[in-house]
C-alpha cells in the first residue's frame, strides 16, 4: 500500500518539512529552496516581497530559515530560538478555496479539524521595513497559534493587484504540537528509527548558544553600523544605474542589499545600541529601500503589469 | 406579505466587528428601502463568524405607484412661454392637463410612475450596500477590486411570499448568488439550498450553527452553567469576552480545564488577563477563593473523542503562557521596585520632554504639594509618587500593559513597603473609565492628580492640545479624572496655582531635551537654562534673571521673561480646558442648571473644582428661597440701567459714591445697607462661607427696593445723577464678590 505510506502523518521535524511541500506541490506550487541570505521571516525572500508585486501570477512554497538575533536564549529557552524555520506558501492570485487548500494541509501533518479546534482569529499584519500590510488572521490550533494567514494588501508601498494569500507555518512550534514535545530541543529532527536518530538538539543547540553570544555580546557594533551604510549605498548606487535607458533593471540585486540593511539593523538592535527613537528612524531607511527596490521590480519585464 | 433574506457568506469575521456590522446591515438596508418607497413589518440582522444575514419580513412586492405633478403656465400664456414648459417636461401639448384656478385655467404635466417590483430595486439596492459597507477595515482578494471585511464568499438574496421566494440575482463582482449556503465548517460542510428567513434559520439550526448572536450567546452561557454545576466551581463574569467568544464560534461547546496547580499562586489579575488575552479563555474559582483554579474554554466543534484532544492542547497551551508569566513574576519580584527606578530614566516619555525618570521626579514634587493640600501623610504620597511608574519597566507589565499599577502593587507589597504605599500605586491610576471609582485615600489622590496634571501641562507646554476629535494622549479623560478626584471626595487645591508652577519643571524638561540635542555648546546653555527654570519654580524671580544675565549673548533673558509669561498664559489656558469640561460634568452628571453652573465658574472656581461643587450646591438652594427672586430683580434692574449709562458715556462708575451728595433717606439707607453687606460678605467669604454671604446679600433686597420706588437715578442734576449711579455700582461690585448675578436667569 505505497499511498498509505504517502498519506501517513509525519513522525518528525524533516517528515513535516516534506509532508507541506509534497501537500503543496500536488496543488501546483513551485517548491523552492531557501532564499541564501539571513532574513528576519520567510517573508522577505524574493519570491514573496517582489512576486507580490506587478500582475504575474504565482504560486510557490518554501522552507525559509529565519534569524531573529533578538530571540536567542543561549539555548537555555524551551520555546525561543534565534534560528528557526518558517514554511511559506505564496498564491498569487489568492485563490477562493484557500482556506480549505490550509485546512488540508493540517488535515496531512495531522491536525484534523474535526477532531482540534481550528479558529481564524482576526490579526492585522504589518511589516513597517517593508512598507506591506495585509488582512487575515493568526490560525489557532486548540488555543496555540500554529500559522499566519494573509492576503497582501500592499508591498514597497504598491497595492498588490491581483492579491496575494500568503499562509506561514511556525514549524518549530507546530512540529512540538503535532509531536506533543514540550522542549524544542527534544523534537525528533529525523526518524527515530534511524541509525542515527536525531534531535533538533543535536542539530542546533550548540549553534544557539554560538550565536546568542556572538548576537548579544561580541558581534563588532562598529563594523555593523558601517555594513549598514554599505548596504544602503550600495542599493542606492544598483537603483540609480538600473536607470540608465535601455539598461537592465537590477531589481534583485538591489533589494539583497536591503535585506542585507535589514538584518544588519536585527543584529543592531539586539546588540542593545540602537535607541527608541533611533530605532524608528532605522526601519523608515529600511522601508524606502524596500519601497525604491518595488519600484525598480515593476519597470522589469518580470514585475510589469501585462497591461502596461 | 413578502419576506426578504439576504445573505452575505465570508471567511472569518473578526468578532470585535461584528455588532457593528449587524446594526450597518439593518441600518443600510431600511435606508435603501425606504428611499425607494419601501417598509418592512420587522427586520433582524444576525452575525456569525462566517456571515453577516438580514431576514425582513411584510414588505410590499411592489413599489407605490407615484404621481408627479408639475404646474405650468396659464392657458392663455404666450406660445413661448407653453412651448418651453413642453420642452423642460418632455410632453406634448395635449398630454398636459388643463386645470381652473382662481384667476383660469393653467397647464399642469401629470406624470405617472407605476410602481415598481421591490426584487427589481433589491437587485440594484444591495449591490450598492454592499459596495458601500462602512467596515472599519477592508480588505481587496483575488483579482476583484471590491472590498470586503475578507473575502465574500456568496450572497443569498430571496424575495417572495413565504415558500415561494425567488433568487433576486444580485450581481457583485463575480460573487456568486442564489439560495445556496453552507453550515458549520466540520459538521455540515456541504451546501443547503434555502426557501426563506424561517428555513434558512432551521436548516443552519440543522446544520450545527446557531445563528442569532443572542441565542448563540445564551446557548454559550447555558452549557458553561450545566457544566459548572457538578463542577463546584464559580466563573468570574466577563461580558466583554462574552461578547467576543459569541463572535468566535457558531457552535458553542464550552469545555472545563485545569489550572495546573504549580500556576495556581500567580497573582489572580495575572491568570485571568494571560487566559483572557492570549486564549479567550474565562477565569474559574471556588466560590469565596481568591486564587483561579481552572478556566473554561469555548471551542467550536464537537469532536468524537468528547474532546479530549482539544481538552490536552488547551491546558498544553496554558502551561506554556503561564511558564512565562511565571517567570516574568518572580523575574520581577527578584527585582525590588526601587531598584528599577533608573531604568525609568532609559524610558522615553515624550521625545520632546524626556525620560519616565524625569516625569517622576515632577510627580513627586507635585503630589507631594498636592498632598499636603488634600491633608494626606507626606512621606506615603512621596514613596507612593516615586514608585508609582516603577512596574512599567516590569516584565509583567511589559507582557501585559493592562496590569500597570495592579502590578506595581503587588510588587511593593511583597517588598514590603507600607500597605499605603502600595494601595496608592495601584490606586493613582484610578478612575480608568467613567464607570470607575475615583482613589479612596488622600495620598492616591494626590498621587493621581499629581499624574493628570503633568500630563497636561506637559503637553500643553509643547503645544499638544487636543484638536476636535483628536486626543491621542488622552487629555481630556485627564482632566475629567482630576475634576472627579476633587470634587468626590471635596478635594481642595488650587489647580491654577499649582499649574502656573508647574510649568516651569515642564519647560525645563524640554529645554533639556532641546539644548542637548545641540551638543557642547547647548551643554553651556541647558545648564543655565535649567538654573533659570529652577528659580522661577522657586519664586526668585530675582535670582532668576540674574542667573540668565550669565548667557553670553543675554538672548536667555528676554527668553527667561518669556517663560515667566507663558506660566501665566498656559495656567490661564489650561483652565479654561477645565472650565468647558467642568461645565459638562456640573450641568450633565450632576444636573446643576446651566446658569447656576455659568454663575459660579465665571468667578474662576474652576481653578477649585470642589470649591465650585459648593457654590453651585448654595447657590441652588439660595435660589430655591423667594427673597432670592427678589433680589435677583433688583439686581438685574441696576445692572441694567448702569449698562446703558456706561455705554452711553462709555465711562465707568466705580468710584465710591459721595454721601454728601445723598438727597434721599433712601439713598442713605442703601448706603447704610451696602457698609453693612460688605462687611458680613467679606467676613463669610473669607471663611468660604458662602451661604453666609448669599444670604447677607439679601439684606440689599428692601433698601434696593426702596431706592428704586423713591429716587430717580437719572436726575436732571449730573452731579447727583453720577453720585446714585456710582452708589448702584458698587452695589453691583458688591454682589458679584459672592456668584455672577449676571448670568443667572430670573
Amino acid at each position: 500500500m505505497p499511498n498509505a505510506q504517502v498519506n501517513a502523518p509525519p513522525r518528525c521535524f524533516q517528515d513535516l518539512i516534506l509532508t507541506l511541500s509534497r501537500y503543496w506541490a500536488s496543488r501546483g506550487c513551485a517548491i523552492l529552496q531557501p532564499y541564501d541570505m539571513e532574513v528576519g521571516a520567510g517573508t522577505f525572500h524574493p519570491a514573496t516581497t517582489l512576486r507580490s508585486l506587478g500582475a504575474k501570477p504565482w504560486a510557490a512554497a518554501y522552507v525559509q530559515p529565519s534569524r531573529r538575533p533578538k530571540d536567542g536564549r543561549y539555548g537555555e529557552n524551551p520555546n525561543r530560538l534565534q534560528h528557526y524555520y518558517q514554511y511559506q506558501v505564496i498564491l498569487k492570485p489568492s485563490p477562493p478555496d484557500l482556506q480549505e487548500r490550509y485546512l488540508g494541509s493540517l488535515r496531512a501533518i495531522g491536525l484534523d479539524p474535526s477532531e482540534h479546534d481550528v479558529r481564524f482569529v482576526e490579526d492585522d499584519w504589518e511589516s513597517p521595513t517593508l512598507g506591506a500590510w495585509g488582512l487575515g488572521w493568526e490560525v489557532w490550533c486548540d488555543g496555540m497559534e500554529v500559522s499566519q494567514y494573509t492576503y497582501f494588501q500592499q508591498v514597497g508601498g504598491h497595492d498588490c493587484r491581483p492579491v496575494s494569500g500568503e499562509l506561514t507555518y511556525g514549524l518549530e512550534r507546530l512540529a512540538m504540537y503535532v509531536f506533543g514535545v514540550e522542549n524544542v530541543y527534544d523534537l525528533p529532527f529525523n526518524s527515530p528509527d534511524s541509525p542515527v536518530p536525531l534531535k533538533y538538539g543535536d542539530v542546533f543547540l550548540q549553534t544557539e548558544r554560538e550565536y546568542s553570544r556572538w548576537n548579544f555580546e561580541v558581534a563588532d557594533t562598529e563594523m555593523l553600523f558601517q555594513h549598514f551604510l554599505d548596504a544602503e549605498a550600495e542599493c542606492g548606487r544598483i537603483l540609480a544605474a538600473s536607470l540608465e535607458e535601455g539598461s537592465i533593471v537590477m531589481a534583485h540585486p538591489a533589494y539583497d542589499q536591503c535585506i542585507k540593511a535589514s538584518h544588519v539593523f536585527n543584529l543592531l538592535d539586539a546588540r542593545g545600541v540602537i535607541s527608541v527613537t533611533e530605532r524608528q528612524a532605522y526601519i523608515a531607511r529600511v522601508r524606502a529601500l524596500a519601497k525604491a527596490c518595488a519600484d525598480a521590480y515593476l519597470r522589469t519585464p518580470q514585475g510589469a503589469d501585462e497591461a502596461v | 406579505m413578502p419576506d426578504l433574506l439576504l445573505e452575505l457568506l465570508s471567511e472569518e469575521i473578526p468578532a470585535r466587528m461584528q455588532k457593528r456590522a449587524r446594526e450597518d446591515l439593518h441600518r443600510l438596508m431600511e435606508a435603501e428601502l425606504k428611499a425607494a418607497g419601501l417598509e418592512w413589518r420587522v427586520a433582524r440582522a444576525f452575525s456569525t463568524p462566517r456571515r453577516l444575514a438580514l431576514a425582513a419580513f411584510g414588505l410590499p412586492a411592489e413599489t407605490a405607484a407615484q404621481t408627479e405633478e408639475r404646474k405650468g403656465p396659464r392657458v392663455d400664456a404666450p406660445e413661448a412661454a407653453i412651448e418651453g414648459f413642453l420642452r423642460s417636461t418632455g410632453l406634448t401639448l395635449d398630454e398636459l392637463e388643463v386645470r381652473p384656478d382662481d384667476r383660469g385655467a393653467v397647464y399642469f404635466a401629470v406624470k405617472r410612475k407605476p410602481g415598481r417590483a421591490t426584487a427589481e430595486a433589491l437587485q440594484e439596492i444591495v449591490p450598492r450596500v454592499i459596495q458601500s459597507f462602512p467596515w472599519p477595515k477592508s480588505m481587496r482578494w483575488g483579482s476583484g477590486t471590491l472590498r470586503w471585511v475578507r473575502p465574500l464568499r456568496s450572497i443569498i438574496c430571496l424575495f417572495g411570499e413565504k415558500g415561494a421566494a425567488q433568487v433576486v440575482p444580485v450581481e457583485v463582482e463575480n460573487v456568486p448568488y442564489g439560495r445556496t449556503t453552507y453550515g458549520h465548517r466540520v459538521h455540515a460542510p456541504g451546501p443547503i439550498e434555502v426557501s426563506g428567513p424561517e428555513d434558512y434559520v432551521e436548516k443552519l439550526a440543522r446544520a450545527f450553527v446557531v445563528l442569532d448572536q443572542d441565542a448563540r450567546r445564551k446557548y454559550l452561557t447555558d452549557q458553561i452553567a450545566a457544566k459548572l454545576a457538578s463542577s463546584g466551581l464559580e466563573m468570574l463574569p466577563d461580558e466583554a469576552l462574552t461578547e467576543e467568544v459569541t463572535g468566535l464560534v457558531e457552535w458553542p461547546n464550552p469545555l472545563i480545564g485545569r489550572v495546573d496547580p504549580e500556576f495556581q499562586e500567580l497573582p489572580p489579575e495575572v491568570l485571568q488577563t494571560s487566559m483572557r488575552e492570549h486564549q479567550k479563555y474565562f477565569s474559574l474559582r471556588k466560590p469565596g477563593e481568591e486564587k483561579i483554579s481552572g478556566f473554561v474554554a469555548a471551542a467550536n466543534l464537537r469532536p468524537q473523542d468528547g474532546g479530549a484532544k482539544m481538552l490536552a492542547g488547551y491546558e498544553r497551551v496554558l502551561r506554556a503562557r503561564l511558564s512565562d508569566a511565571r517567570f516574568f513574576w518572580e523575574n520581577d519580584l527578584a527585582t525590588p521596585l526601587d531598584s528599577r527606578l533608573d531604568r525609568l530614566n532609559h524610558i522615553v516619555f515624550h521625545a520632546r520632554l524626556g525620560a519616565q525618570g524625569d516625569r517622576v521626579a515632577r510627580l513627586r514634587a507635585l503630589a507631594g504639594e498636592l498632598g499636603e493640600a488634600f491633608g494626606a501623610d507626606p512621606e506615603i504620597v512621596d514613596r507612593a509618587a516615586l514608585l508609582a511608574k516603577a512596574d512599567l519597566v516590569s516584565d509583567m507589565v511589559g507582557e501585559f500593559p493592562e496590569l500597570q499599577g495592579r502590578m506595581g502593587r503587588r510588587y511593593a507589597e511583597a517588598a514590603g513597603e507600607d500597605p499605603q504605599v502600595a494601595e496608592a500605586i495601584e490606586e493613582h491610576y484610578r478612575p480608568v473609565g467613567a464607570q470607575d471609582r475615583t482613589p479612596a485615600s488622600a495620598a492616591a489622590a494626590a498621587v493621581a492628580v499629581a499624574d493628570r496634571l503633568d500630563l497636561l501641562v506637559c503637553f500643553w507646554t509643547i503645544d499638544e492640545k487636543p484638536t476636535g476629535s483628536k486626543d491621542p494622549f488622552g487629555l481630556r479623560r485627564a482632566a475629567v479624572g482630576i475634576l472627579r478626584i476633587m470634587m468626590e471626595n471635596a478635594r481642595r487645591a488650587d489647580l491654577e496655582e499649582l499649574a502656573e508652577r508647574h510649568y516651569f519643571l515642564a519647560e525645563r524638561a524640554r529645554q533639556h531635551v532641546e539644548q542637548s540635542e545641540r551638543g557642547a555648546e547647548g551643554a553651556v546653555r541647558r545648564n543655565l537654562s535649567v538654573r533659570v527654570l529652577d528659580r522661577l519654580y522657586e519664586g526668585d524671580e530675582a535670582a532668576a534673571m540674574t542667573a540668565a544675565d550669565l548667557d553670553r549673548d543675554k538672548s536667555l533673558g528676554v527668553l527667561a521673561r518669556g517663560w515667566k509669561e507663558k506660566s501665566l498664559a498656559l495656567s490661564h489656558d489650561l483652565m479654561g480646558f477645565f472650565t468647558d469640561r467642568l461645565t459638562a460634568l456640573m450641568r450633565d452628571e450632576m444636573g446643576f442648571r446651566h446658569d447656576v453652573v455659568s454663575a459660579v465658574l465665571n468667578q474662576g472656581s474652576a481653578r477649585d473644582p470642589a470649591l465650585a461643587m459648593i457654590q453651585a450646591r448654595m447657590l441652588t438652594e439660595f435660589l430655591l428661597q423667594s427673597e432670592s427672586q427678589n433680589l435677583l430683580a433688583a439686581y438685574k434692574r441696576a445692572a441694567n440701567i448702569l449698562r446703558a449709562e456706561e455705554r452711553k458715556e462709555s465711562v465707568d462708575f466705580s468710584r465710591h459714591p459721595d454721601p454728601a451728595l445723598y438727597q434721599h433717606p433712601a439713598e442713605k439707607a442703601l448706603h447704610e445697607a451696602a457698609n453693612i453687606v460688605e462687611a458680613q460678605t467679606q467676613l463669610a467669604l473669607k471663611g468660604e462661607d458662602f451661604q453666609g454671604a448669599l444670604m447677607a446679600m439679601t439684606r440689599l433686597r428692601e433698601p434696593l427696593d426702596d431706592f428704586f420706588r423713591d429716587v430717580t437715578v437719572n436726575s436732571d442734576d449730573p452731579a447727583l445723577r453720577r453720585n446714585r449711579l456710582r452708589l448702584l455700582s458698587r452695589l453691583r461690585a458688591l454682589m458679584l464678590e459672592a456668584a455672577d448675578f449676571d448670568a443667572l436667569e430670573g
